[in-house]
């Protein structure tokens, strides 16, 4: 890198004309170094130069033209985002019913559930008074049935025998 | 030129952000002009120029969510610009252009205009005037591109050496060295034009202090 000490006033005078001060500075610069001012009044030249080019115009609806693209570009891509949008929910309700069913399926599981249970309570309520026929000694009821039968059957009246004791 | 005013648009920025077309608008305008320029300049095509200054802006829009407020929004959007520029270039390839020194066709040389009739000097300065611009033009835009662009950046838009090397993604001491090499090869390659005087007697000539005190 060149530390020229005048590096600074070469920038500047890239940018604008050297000011009054500037000037000053320059002129005694190249007091000091008079070979200096063939190269000096190149730069001079260069800057006088550069700075004079001319801007290129921009044309008048360039604005207009680059929000139009933003707008049209934000369609677009509004357009591109609402069937993704639409894909998620859609998505998201498959979940949610598949969800909804399963709680339903459940629901009506505990509710036979507990009906059954609440059956077998009853049925269990009903045959425990029955419970000491488990309890009786097996011999007990081996003639259960013939006396069962006494019960269900009863022998037909003999009624010449009823008449005899009489 | 351009002023800078990072708040402003950091602000402005900041508005983008939450979708505000009105806002950003507002950027399009403030920097439109110093944009244009900027890729004039590199590449030299009008069409091509107004197309890639769009499409700076509107990529400066997508890439709006990811502007972050401690970087300024010039140095930003000319990094955006100077991509886009690469891009264009390394799309297109550089054609070479005509030496500087050759003859252009149906234009005279910079010497042969000493010899013009002085009654037709209005007209003389207009075609040397656009000539020269021409020639700086084309050797600006044939610099190497990181020498073009610290040297646009610098003069053109005024941004300081800290910005230009945040854009470039180089230093402050590299940045000043391709300034000063970007100069070094102007002079030598406008010396014929810089040396003959045509150019300060068409434009008015800043005098150079009187050395002798």
């Amino acid at each position: 890198m060149n530390h020229d000490p005048i590096q600074d006033l070469r920038d500047a005078l890239l940018r604008r004309p050297l000011t009054a001060g500037e000037q000053a500075r320059l002129a005694h610069w190249l007091r000091e170094h008079p070979a200096e001012a063939e190269s000096w009044r190149e730069d001079e030249s260069l800057a006088r130069a550069l700075r004079q080019l001319p801007a290129p115009p921009v044309p008048a609806p360039f604005t207009a033209q680059v929000m139009a693209e933003i707008r049209r570009e934000e369609s677009q891509r509004h357009r591109r985002e609402s069937p993704r949008r639409a894909g998620f929910w859609t998505a998201w309700q498959r979940w949610i019913s598949l969800a909804a069913a399963a709680l339903v399926l459940l629901a009506a599981i505990t509710v036979m559930e507990q009906r059954r249970s609440r059956a077998d309570a009853e049925f269990a309520r009903q045959v425990s008074p029955l419970r000491f026929i488990a309890e009786m000694p097996s011999g007990l009821l081996q003639d259960f049935d013939a006396i069962q039968r006494f019960g269900e059957n009863p022998p037909p009246v003999d009624f010449e025998l009823l008449a005899a004791l009489q | 030129m351009m002023s800078v005013e990072p708040d402003e648009d950091a602000a402005l920025m900041l508005r983008v952000q939450q979708g505000d077309l009105d806002a950003f608008e507002s950027l399009v305008t403030k920097y439109r002009q110093p944009i244009f320029h900027f890729i004039y300049r590199t590449l030299l095509d009008p069409d091509e120029t107004e197309d890639l200054a769009q499409a700076v802006f509107v990529q400066a829009w997508k890439a709006a969510p990811r502007y972050q407020v401690r970087s300024r929004f010039s140095t930003w959007l000319f990094t955006i610009a100077r991509n886009l520029c690469l891009n264009e270039l390394r799309r297109r390839g550089r054609h070479p252009t005509e030496s500087l020194d050759a003859p252009v066709e149906g234009t005279d040389s910079p010497r042969e205009h000493d010899h013009l009739d002085t009654r037709t000097k209005g007209v003389e300065d207009s075609v040397l005037t656009h000539e020269l611009e021409a020639k700086v033009g084309e050797a600006v835009a044939d610099l190497p591109e990181a020498q073009r662009t610290a040297l646009l950046l610098f003069k053109d838009q005024e941004l300081p050496y800290e910005e230009i090397g945040r854009v470039m993604g180089v230093s402050v001491s590299a940045t000043k060295s391709l300034i000063h090499r970007a100069r070094e090869t102007l002079k030598r390659r406008l010396k014929n034009y810089l040396g003959t005087g045509d150019w300060t007697s068409a434009h008015g000539r800043e005098t150079l202090p009187d050395s002798r005190g």
